[in-house]
């Protein structure tokens, strides 16, 4: 039988892809190849992003949403999760999908917080830092490869879950031009607030709990101390076992 | 749980209220016993916050496990907390995001801190965002500085103690500051070897036993065990780096050597790859990895500009090279001129001797 | 199964986005694909530019013309005989023909974006990230083309990502990938399309500077120099464009029939950089983008025949190249337009039609007509301006035959005299390699070198010969001399070709890398 209902959605959030996000992808296509699962992509941000979109389409994605609105606009990750989770319910018609997928964390804001936020906002387990990943459809059940601090571990549960996914994981495969074609002509369909029925104090600015006060510069980085080895080991080691304690 | 709209009960929305204790919590990670060393460290700070914050602010430790022994309170306890809620469950034998979420969830919600610091390590990063989404508060991930200041606040009447947070942001090209001026606790987290640990003290902490009503763990942990070549040198806190002139796939494995004494890992440049002494995926810059270790210590690599890219965010660079004009030396912190292959193994053996 | 299309046009850069906007705008209803090997629209597309507006003129509306992202218009323009790194003369009077009061200037890249832009817009379809690595002829006639694979490690195996050649069936195919395009030069070959003379080129490298403070209405400012770094028999020349009052694009470009094999392109950028004349317009800025490419001068007579069955050929591909002003932006998109007119009125003998049109049209008038200038070169630079001179004041009836070299810019390079003076020169700006990672530049590493050089043995003997000219003449840092080989670092690679087109043992075989690959230009 085929498990048609297995609905996947990868999320990214920038205007290029992010990479990470790329992985995640290819894990959903992979699950397409294999277990005939549907693919759909779901982004935030402005118009232009559309366009990462039409990149996952032309990849083999099925469905894509662009989640655009100004009321979204300066968004923290609580508020960015709690928007994505009311997309993704609105995208699914009120039903959770089987497994969401993260890739580890944005470029620009590299915080690594909306896959567990809106694996909480949804209501379901969070599996951090897949690796490798394989689902049994007819079971509901996955069992992946995690990757730890102090190595890998493998472990097995059951859908749905929400994941996010390493640059390890198999390398994204590449958009083909009839795949390119067909994307320009597909239709991505926009979600604003009211789409998702967000409540406004959750969104945006006003949904979110942490505010930037200053932006700064980092300290400039120019050469240091230029000096000549004669054999001193041990002012070396010294330097050495100060700038990883210190 | 429905899986209709999100709920936000008032039960659960600790974070649209002020009021609650002035405590400050560290969460005390854990892994077979063993306490993280980040957990030392966000304590050693936390030290420095909570004199900052003043006036009937507790320093408190958050250890969750099964089997907690008293070793490991005691060890907080001298690492400067105040309190150790301890959670002693066997369902937290094994780590699993939803049991942990769960826990600290329920002990923010009873006790009410003002904030609440964990380790960004690979457990902390996951669970800790989901549970400052549960208690519906601001988390700032990463921070590399963390202080207790007063603030204006839009709104609000009289200025207020918060904790001001900093993290880099856009790859490391600008710093943020950040307040979580309206909810409670303000969450962040902290990546290891940022702030130091302070030396151990007598401690008298109260060791307070909390029995919860957890959620059953729903994963089965099938394997765990390291795999030495799935290393993330993203994630490595001290980088040895070796490039072209090292000459040979002998000389790497020196510097493993010297990686391994230091806690580090071994890491290359392009050229290294190239010449298949190091497999790709310690390749830094360029189409490599960025890397932000707290050390950059790299041998023999001339430091093109592709290669500086992905060096930039390092904290400290030292740098050994044999040609004096090499490019590596304008972005080094210190740079050594000298001869690489004679170098390594004379840190190596200093290293040895001293005790790393 | 094949994608099919009706108009397959190679390349979207001025050439081939004008023959797609010509062909839309005329109510063309059939499907029209442009495919470009660059990440995105204008990737790989670099110039000066003072751009000629009268191309954009005829291609554009009003409207679309107003909206022309050129911020500065050329509003004082000199000319400089540099004599060396402190002294330079003005030529006090700027020849008639190479006066550009009014025209825009500023960045081609910035105006490729916008064409595909318009392009989209009217209904064309733009794909980039696509190399086309091959044409598909059948029974003599091209009837479409092939992108390359993806995908390769560098052994050449197919990684478990693996693109496969995807076929594009066309009815007909406008090639527009610039100068030296391998699918051009192929064609040409195979065809036996050259002109009378092999097509020449020259290397151009620029740098965009930002300048520390904003100079109110120093946008605009053009100059033109000649003279040192180079020698009276060596065909070069720098400019510096301010496009805008705060940023000026520098750039120099050298003639690659060049003889001395010891010259250094990106050297020679470095001194004209480090003379007085550049730095009163330079100094205290810092260089934050960094290109090269090549640029067809060897004018009428080494144009190709622009067309093959079922191909056309236009732009700098096509050698329409005004090699007096060294301007060949409005004829490329002449060509596009002339390529759009004969399409749209039917397929059958579209080449020939082509052709008649682009004969009408100024551009190429303007390109018979200095027909000589670059053969004049030949005999050093006072010869060659002035029969420049005369070649354009009789309007280019004199000299009425073929002046100049016959042979290619590859066998012009003389064997390095041993010894030889290395007088140390003034040089300015940054070394090649962090240039070269201001170009953006970006390649899978994991992929095959998509650079081949035919026979290794070759390249022992041009060490003994030439002394490896391929480490001086590249702009990017490609090639290396390692041991008894030559190192090839295909990911600093800009796409500009010098090393095909001047190799003295012709073994450079350059291929496509991955589409998607290469430069990434934004406001080139």
């Amino acid at each position: 039988m085929n498990p048609e209902t297995n609905t996947l959605v990868r999320e990214g959030v920038e205007s290029i892809v992010n990479p990470f996000d790329e992985y995640a992808l290819e894990q959903a296509l992979a699950l397409k190849d294999s277990a005939g699962a549907r693919v759909t992509v779901i982004t935030m941000g402005p118009p232009q992003a559309s366009a990462v979109l039409r990149d996952a389409l032309a990849r083999g994605a099925d469905r894509a949403f662009l989640v655009s609105s100004r009321a979204f606009g300066g968004a923290d990750t609580l508020a960015t999760s709690y928007a994505i989770s009311q997309a993704i319910l609105k995208a699914g018609d009120g039903e959770r999908p089987d497994l969401v997928l993260f890739g580890k964390q944005a470029i620009d804001g590299d915080t690594a917080q909306v896959g567990p936020g809106v694996s909480e906002f949804l209501d379901l387990p969070l599996v951090a830092y897949v690796k490798d990943l394989n689902v049994d459809a007819a079971s509901g059940s996955f069992r992946a490869t995690t990757v730890m601090d102090d190595g890998e571990r493998v472990v097995e549960g059951p859908l749905p879950a929400v994941m996010t996914v390493l640059k390890d994981a198999p390398a994204p495969r590449f958009a083909p031009l009839a795949g390119a074609m067909s994307a320009a002509r597909a239709r991505i369909e926009v979600l604003d607030e009211k789409a998702i029925g967000a409540d406004p104090s959750k969104i945006g600015l006003r949904g979110s709990p942490t505010k930037v006060v200053s932006i700064f510069p980092p300290p400039a980085r120019g050469g240091g101390r230029k000096i000549e080895w004669k054999g001193d080991a041990a002012s070396l080691a010294a330097m050495v076992r100060e700038a990883i304690d210190g | 749980m429905a899986d209709a709209s999100i709920q936000a009960g008032d039960a659960k929305c600790v974070g649209c209220g002020l009021g609650g204790s002035k405590d400050l919590w560290v969460f005390a990670e854990q892994n077979g016993g063993k306490i993280a060393e980040v957990a030392f460290e966000l304590l050693g700070k936390g030290l420095e916050l909570k004199s900052q914050r003043g006036g009937g602010c507790r320093l408190c430790a958050v250890l969750l496990g099964s089997g907690i022994t008293s070793d490991m309170t005691a060890a907080l306890s001298c690492a400067g907390a105040d309190v150790v809620y301890a959670v002693d469950d066997p369902k937290l034998a094994e780590y699993e995001a939803a049991v942990y979420v769960d826990a600290v969830s329920k002990l923010i919600l009873k006790h009410r801190p003002e904030v609440v610091l964990a380790g960004a390590t690979a457990v902390g990063r996951a669970f800790f965002a989901r549970v400052a989404a549960r208690v519906r508060t601001g988390l700032t991930a990463d921070c590399t500085a963390l202080s207790i200041e007063e603030a204006k606040v839009k709104g609000a009447g009289a200025m207020q103690m918060l904790l001001h947070q900093t993290r880099p942001a856009f790859g490391g090209n600008i710093m943020a500051t950040i307040l979580t001026p309206n909810h409670r606790p303000q969450m962040a987290t902290v990546r290891p070897k940022v702030f130091k640990r302070k030396p151990a003290a007598p401690g008298r902490a109260v060791v307070v036993k909390e029995v919860l009503d957890l959620v059953a763990p729903r994963m089965r942990l099938v394997k765990a065990g390291g795999n030495p070549d799935a290393v993330d040198i993203a994630a490595a806190e001290v980088l040895v780096s070796g490039g072209r002139g090292l000459k040979s796939a002998a000389a790497f494995g020196q510097l493993k050597e010297l990686a391994d004494l230091l806690g580090g890992e071994v890491s290359a440049s392009r050229a290294a790859v190239d010449a298949g002494w190091v497999p790709q995926s310690r390749q830094v810059g360029q189409t490599g990895k960025s890397v932000a270790p707290k050390l950059y210590l790299c041998f023999g690599i001339s430091g093109a500009i592709q290669h500086l890219e992905g060096i930039r965010g390092a904290d400290r660079i030292i740098a050994v090279n044999n040609d004096p004009e090499a490019p590596i030396f304008g972005m080094a912190d210190v740079g050594i001129v000298g001869d690489a292959l004679e170098i390594i193994p004379a840190l190596v053996s200093e290293l040895k001797k001293g005790g790393s | 199964m094949a994608i099919e299309t009706d108009v397959l046009v190679v390349g979207a850069g001025p050439a081939g986005l004008s023959a797609a906007i010509s062909l839309k705008r005329r109510g063309y209803a059939g499907r029209v694909v442009v495919v470009d090997k660059g990440r995105s629209a204008g990737s790989h597309v670099l110039s000066g530019a003072v751009m000629d507006p009268s191309g954009f003129r005829e291609l554009l509306s009003e409207e679309e013309m107003a909206k022309l992202p050129v911020a500065a218009h050329v509003n004082r323009e000199s000319f400089r005989f540099i004599l060396g790194a402190g002294m330079s003369v003005p030529i006090p009077w700027v020849p008639p023909m190479m006066q550009a009061k009014g025209y825009p200037v500023g960045s081609l890249t910035k105006v490729v974006r916008y064409l595909a832009d318009v392009a989209t817009r009217l209904g064309a379809e733009i794909y980039t990230g696509y190399a086309i690595s091959g044409l598909i002829v059948e029974n003599g006639v091209v009837v479409g083309a092939r992108t390359g694979e993806k995908g390769l490690d560098p052994a050449g195996r197919p990684k478990p990502n693996h693109l496969p050649s995807e076929e594009i069936r066309a009815k007909v195919t406008v090639l527009a990938e610039g100068g030296a395009g391998i699918l051009t030069d192929r064609l040409i070959a195979e065809r036996g399309l050259g002109g009378r003379r092999p097509q020449s080129y020259a290397i151009g490298v620029k740098e965009l500077v930002e300048l520390p403070r904003p100079v109110e209405g120093s946008g605009g400012t053009i100059m033109h120099t000649f003279g040192y770094p180079v020698d009276m028999g060596t065909y070069g020349g720098g400019f510096v464009y301010h496009v805008s009052d705060s940023q000026v694009m520098v750039g120099y470009a050298l003639g690659l029939d060049y003889r001395d094999a010891s010259l250094d392109v990106h050297g020679l950028f470095r001194r004209f950089k480090a003379t007085k004349a550049v730095q009163r317009h330079i100094a205290g800025g810092r260089a934050v983008a960094y290109g090269a490419k090549v640029i067809p001068e060897g004018g009428f007579y080494a144009m190709p025949k622009p067309y093959a069955p079922g191909a056309l050929i236009v732009g700098d591909g096509a050698g329409l190249l005004d090699g007096l002003r060294i301007k060949g932006i409005h004829i490329a998109v002449q060509s596009g337009i002339a390529a759009a007119g004969a399409i749209a009125s039917g397929l059958d003998d579209v080449g020939a039609r082509y052709f008649e049109l682009l004969r009408k049209t100024p551009g190429y008038r303007e390109v018979k007509r200095v027909k000589n200038v670059h053969g004049g070169f030949t005999y050093g630079a006072p010869v060659g301006v002035a029969m420049a001179g005369f070649a354009w004041a009789t309007f280019g009836a004199f000299p009425f035959w073929m002046v100049g070299r016959r042979h290619r810019d590859s066998a012009a390079m003389r064997p390095l005299a041993p010894g030889g003076r290395h007088k140390a020169l003034p040089e300015s700006g940054v070394d090649r390699l962090t240039d070269v990672f201001m170009s953006g530049t970006v390649h899978e590493e994991d992929q095959p070198c998509h650079i081949r050089l035919a026979d290794a043995a070759k390249c022992g003997e041009c060490e003994r010969l030439f002394g490896s000219p391929c480490t001086r003449f590249c702009p990017a840092e490609v090639y290396r001399r390692e041991g008894d080989g030559m190192r090839v670092d295909f990911s600093n690679c800009l796409h500009c070709k010098t090393c095909k087109i001047k190799c003295p043992c012709g073994n450079v075989d350059w291929t496509f890398p991955q589409g998607g690959d290469g430069p990434r230009y934004t406001r080139m």
